[in-house]
């Protein structure tokens, strides 16, 4: 196997082992509370790849400067200013958006997954790899509000829909059950937490079979 | 320098915190136009219909202060004018939303319902042509009329627009002695319509509160032999002497009745006074006591009672019946 492949493997398998969200159990507030459509998924989830991303690249870069013990106070600064940054530029562009994240978009100051991974690993890897870093978790995060507003919206509403959110336009609403069967609940908290314990114990049963394989091969 | 020294550590954290000023800076200049211009175009539609093609701009921030807590937002039209939108609490809980329109020269030129679930009829009107007509005849020195029947409901429009009154006074520099004329008067009529237990304490607290205007919708002071009361269709037939059966339309068709004892050409007493509406909680305070009326004679004035217009005249209409069949008129 090349190791293009291999690192491609490594990529997209780390993103659902050590899925930030199903694998290490970080950023779950925002998850639960915002996954109710597509379009707040999708709107999150880019807005933390850009914050991740942004970041990762400036700590990598001012990890070497800044003494341990003023570190965190720096890394809260340099996550919170971008993290405003992204607010102001969602408030002008994408207003209905911002309007729907609401209070959730401020609180990406406080996700786990930023302040984690500046610490676990922007901190003392260059910028390529924080960036990539940084591009790999927020993707992983991506996916999981994703899967999570996949599923909450169809059985919540019966309705898959998008809307461009520049626009507000939609660029397609599909019915995919009758109304009379969709399930009000999922979309409230309850579902929430149901459909975060069922990808979650996916997830885990992922991780075990990987286990297995690994430690069969060494048994081997 | 040595990384762990106090100074490092304090220059290090300030650069950082310039950098990040500086940066927010350049994103707030970027992004507040397009912030400002999405707020106006939300609303620009409703501020067209008062100032056509006029240039707006937000200055809520600027005038609405904490002072001013039923005013929610102001814009301005360049050359033009101020547009006020406020809330208030009417006869319905979830409240209303309005919009009010001053132009340069202090005369209200636009005044709208945005939100409201008021009484279908009652306080509802306040947001009818009718009402609009006639506060858009009014200045911002002015306060805005109550209807009789939706007292609960112009009187919070009033304080609502009492404020945005205010608000425009300062910023055109009108005199603060019209406008807090205004704001007191309409705070004084929103006691007694919350406390309206007698039909003329409540009526007189009415006819103050809009005292600027000529308004037919207030309370009267016709004499009970003068006073227009057709709509009410009374009628009274003589039981024995100097005693009536009388019977008129209130409020919504209601039929009211009432026994009226009629000696030397004033009224003695009414007693039961009763009507079909009784227990709604309009017009209650006639069925429970009319003594106003003991003495009464055709040259005698009766309040009406305050939001309840209809009963007011049913009861009065049945009293002149009863009077003009005691002179044999």
């Amino acid at each position: 196997m090349s190791e293009n492949n291999v690192k491609k493997q490594s990529f997209f398998s780390k993103m659902i082992s050590e899925n930030p969200v199903f694998g290490l159990y970080l950023g779950i507030c925002s998850t639960l509370a915002i996954s109710t459509s597509l379009n707040n998924a999708l709107g999150m989830g880019v807005g933390v790849i850009v914050v991740l991303v942004l970041s990762n690249v400036v700590i990598s870069m001012i990890a070497k400067i800044t003494p341990d013990d003023i570190h965190i106070p720096v890394y809260i600064v340099v996550i919170a200013t971008l993290v405003t940054i992204l607010e102001m530029f969602m408030h002008a562009y994408t207003p209905d958006l911002y309007t729907a994240l609401g209070a959730f978009l401020s609180l990406i100051v406080v996700n786990c997954i930023i302040l984690g991974r500046a610490e676990a690993f922007a901190c003392d890897h260059n910028v390529k790899e924080s960036a990539l870093d940084g591009l790999q978790m927020g993707l992983a995060y991506t996916c999981s509000l994703l899967c999570m507003a996949l599923i909450r919206q169809i059985l919540g509403t019966g309705v898959l829909s998008l809307s461009n959110p520049f626009t507000s336009a939609v660029i397609f609403s599909v019915r995919i059950l009758p109304e009379a069967y969709a399930i009000p609940f999922m979309t409230q908290q309850t579902g929430s937490f149901f459909t975060f314990a069922c990808l979650a114990a996916a997830v885990a049963v992922y991780k075990e079979g990987i286990a297995n394989k690994s430690s069969k091969k060494e048994a081997k | 320098m040595d990384k762990n020294s106090s100074t490092y550590k304090t220059i290090l954290l300030a650069a950082v915190c310039a950098i990040a000023g500086t940066c927010l800076a350049a994103a707030n200049a970027v992004t507040k136009p397009v912030i400002d211009e999405n707020a106006i175009a939300s609303v620009k539609v409703t501020l067209e219909q008062f100032f056509p093609g006029a240039e707006f701009s937000d200055v809520t921030s600027k005038y609405v202060t904490k002072d001013y807590p039923l005013v929610d937002a102001a814009y301005e039209a360049k050359d033009k004018g101020y547009i006020f939108t406020c809330h208030n609490t009417g006869y319905s809980s979830s409240g209303f939303k309005f919009i009010i329109a001053f132009s340069n020269d202090g005369s209200i030129v636009g005044y709208q319902g945005l939100e409201q679930n008021e009484t279908s009829g009652k306080g509802s009107l306040a947001f009818e042509q009718a009402y609009i007509d006639e506060v858009t005849a009014l200045t911002s020195s002015d306060t805005l009329p109550l209807i009789s029947g939706a007292t609960i409901t112009t009187t919070a429009v009033g304080t609502a627009a009492s404020q945005a009154e205010a608000i425009f006074n300062k910023i055109e520099g009108i005199s603060a002695d019209a406008s807090s004329t205004a704001a007191s008067t309409a705070t004084a009529s929103a006691s007694a319509s919350t406390t309206t237990t007698s039909g003329a304490t409540a009526s007189s607290s009415t006819t103050s509160g809009a005292s600027n205007k000529s308004s037919s919708s207030t309370t009267t002071s016709d004499t009970l032999g003068t006073g227009d009361y057709a709509s009410a269709n009374a009628s009274c037939t003589a039981s024995s002497d100097g005693v009536y059966a009388c019977k008129a339309t209130g409020f919504s068709g209601a039929s009211v009745t009432a026994t009226i004892t009629v000696k030397d050409n004033a009224i003695v007493s009414i007693a039961d006074l009763t009507g079909q509406d009784k227990g709604d909680g309009v017009g209650d305070a006639w069925y429970s006591d009319a003594s106003a009326f003991n003495g009464a004679t055709l040259d005698s004035s009766i309040d009406a009672l305050s939001g309840a217009t209809y009963t007011s005249k049913a009861v009065k209409g049945m009293a002149a019946a009863a009077l003009k069949a005691a002179a044999g008129k």
